[in-house]
């Protein structure tokens, strides 16, 4: 599938965390690819699963997401692909030669759940900015005050 | 134009096909006197190696020279379609726009000059150069009434405690340009937009911004614009510390003020814990106390630092905008789903 990362192993892979883009789903969902271009040939028998998708199922696609621009674009003698452009400005394609319909429809859609962030290998399945609600423990925490009067003079001043 | 030397390895392969028929065709056309007899020789072709380097070293001197291409307008591009992308903008944000305020919103006024401009030059009558069409100088007008009342509102709403100037703080923070381009250019106004120069400026693109926050209030009333800004602009106060925001230069005189208002005692920093003192990394930890009641702690480098950062804390937690406050309402679900539950006081900041 489109998600899977080549070579995901130890080190060679960027790795990161969870994030948003935008802080999307807080108010509302907003689907982050822009548009798709599908490039194919007209005659080679690559191109021919990518050909049955725009003839059977492309109209459909479009009419469930209407804030996907799709873009048509047959070539001679090319590798067919998708390209698609997210919100965030990324690219991503996804290469379609001897795929069938089917399959390239699960890629189309996997594009769509994606959120246009670099693939990077995560490192935890759960990502948060505040890890503690309690703050952080210093060797003062859960000590006693003490007090010393003459600090206590110095603080007054410094105050005033 | 440089455009042929500075193509990719890929077109100067092309490139290369091309001189090679040429060759061949120059060669069959115009045979000469003496009898040429052109074989082929089936082989290594020694030349093609030296002969791409040459195109490529070329291309790589005349990149040096005239340095990276500059950044192209996404409508440059042969897969572009104003219309459709335009008819996407709304359904994408959830939105039903009518497409000709759409087209007003993105319309800068600088775009609609440069129009008039060119008609003008072209040499049509003064009558014809006038054209008919909209900016979004209106549109961001009513769009920014929306934005800032919608997040004054909400800020009161959220932070009753908080003074003014501290709502003013945040509002500031939140509507700043940056913030709002920012916003802009996530939600894909970025290519849409009309405008005389490229790369857009900041206040052009917010200005487009603002205008369809007012196109969605034009054609789909208030209560729907509030909800974009509710959604766009104000969920970006996600996970970032209110009170950064708001420079207070004179905290422990803020302090005294408010307490002397209230009619309590003046406020008093005490040592609380302290280590390393003689040593070159000390630390404080200070304590703002009045009437023998602890308002905030904090810990300082040095004492000055330590009771100021302490006065901060006592503000914060009179204003209730301390750390580990409850979060701000933004998800309507969440809270429809605790007035279900009947769990409300976790929502409102009580404690």
């Amino acid at each position: 599938m489109a998600n899977h990362i080549v070579g995901a192993t130890g080190r060679t892979v960027t790795s990161g965390f969870l994030k948003s883009v935008l802080q999307n789903g807080v108010g509302r969902y907003v689907c982050q690819l822009q548009r798709i271009t599908l490039k194919f040939c007209k005659a080679s028998g690559q191109s021919r699963g990518v050909r049955d998708y725009v003839e059977n199922h492309l109209l459909d696609f479009a009419a469930v997401n209407p804030g996907v621009v799709v873009y048509v674009t047959p070539k001679p003698q090319i590798h067919a692909r998708v390209v698609a452009e997210y919100l965030n400005g990324e690219i991503h394609t996804v290469f379609l030669d001897k795929k069938s319909a089917e399959e390239i429809q699960q890629h189309v859609q996997s594009l769509v759940w994606r959120s246009g962030q670099p693939l990077v290998r995560l490192r935890k399945t759960q990502h948060t900015e505040n890890p503690s609600i309690q703050g952080q423990w210093t060797p003062f925490t859960n000590r006693p005050s003490n007090t010393t009067a003459a600090l206590e003079e110095k603080l007054k001043s410094l105050a005033k | 134009m440089a455009g042929l030397g500075r193509n990719c390895i890929l077109c100067a392969r092309k490139s290369l096909l091309f001189h090679r028929s040429v060759l061949n065709l120059t060669r069959i056309q115009t045979p000469l006197a003496t009898e040429v007899v052109v074989t082929q020789v089936r082989g290594t072709k020694r030349w093609v190696r030296p002969y791409l380097q040459t195109l490529l070293n070329r291309i790589n001197r005349e990149n040096e020279l005239l340095g990276p291409l500059p950044p192209q307008p996404r409508s440059s591009k042969i897969n572009w379609n104003y219309d459709s992308e335009l008819f996407a903008f709304g359904p994408r944000l959830g939105e039903k726009l009518n497409l000709s305020t759409l087209r007003a919103a993105f319309t800068d006024r600088s775009y609609v000059e440069q129009e008039e401009e060119r008609r003008r030059d072209l040499g049509l009558p003064q009558e014809d150069v006038k054209l008919d069409m909209q900016d979004n100088t209106q549109l961001a007008e009513q769009g920014w009434e929306v934005t800032t009342n919608y997040i004054h509102r909400f800020l009161k709403a959220e932070f009753p405690l908080l003074p003014d100037e501290g709502v003013k703080a945040i509002h500031d923070y939140v509507t700043q340009e940056n913030m709002l381009v920012w916003i802009a250019k996530h939600l894909g106004v970025k290519d849409l937009i009309r405008c005389e120069s490229f790369p857009v400026p900041p206040s052009v693109t917010k200005q487009v911004f603002l205008a369809i926050i007012g196109a969605v209030n034009h054609d789909q009333g208030m209560q729907r614009a509030e909800m974009f800004v509710h959604d766009f602009v104000v969920a970006q106060l996600v996970g970032k510390d209110v009170n950064a925001m708001w420079d207070v230069p004179n905290p422990m005189g803020m302090l005294a003020e408010i307490l002397q208002k209230e009619g309590r005692g003046e406020p008093e920093p005490r040592i609380i814990n302290q280590s390393g003192v003689n040593t070159v990394t000390p630390v404080f930890c200070v304590g703002v106390y009045s009437d023998k009641e602890l308002l905030g702690e904090a810990s300082g480098d040095t004492m000055p630092l330590a009771v100021e950062e302490a006065a901060r804390v006592a503000l914060a937690n009179m204003f209730k905008t301390h750390e580990g406050r409850k979060p701000l309402a933004l998800d309507t679900r969440l809270k429809t789903m605790a007035e279900i539950a009947g769990k409300t006081d976790y929502l409102e900041n009580k404690s």
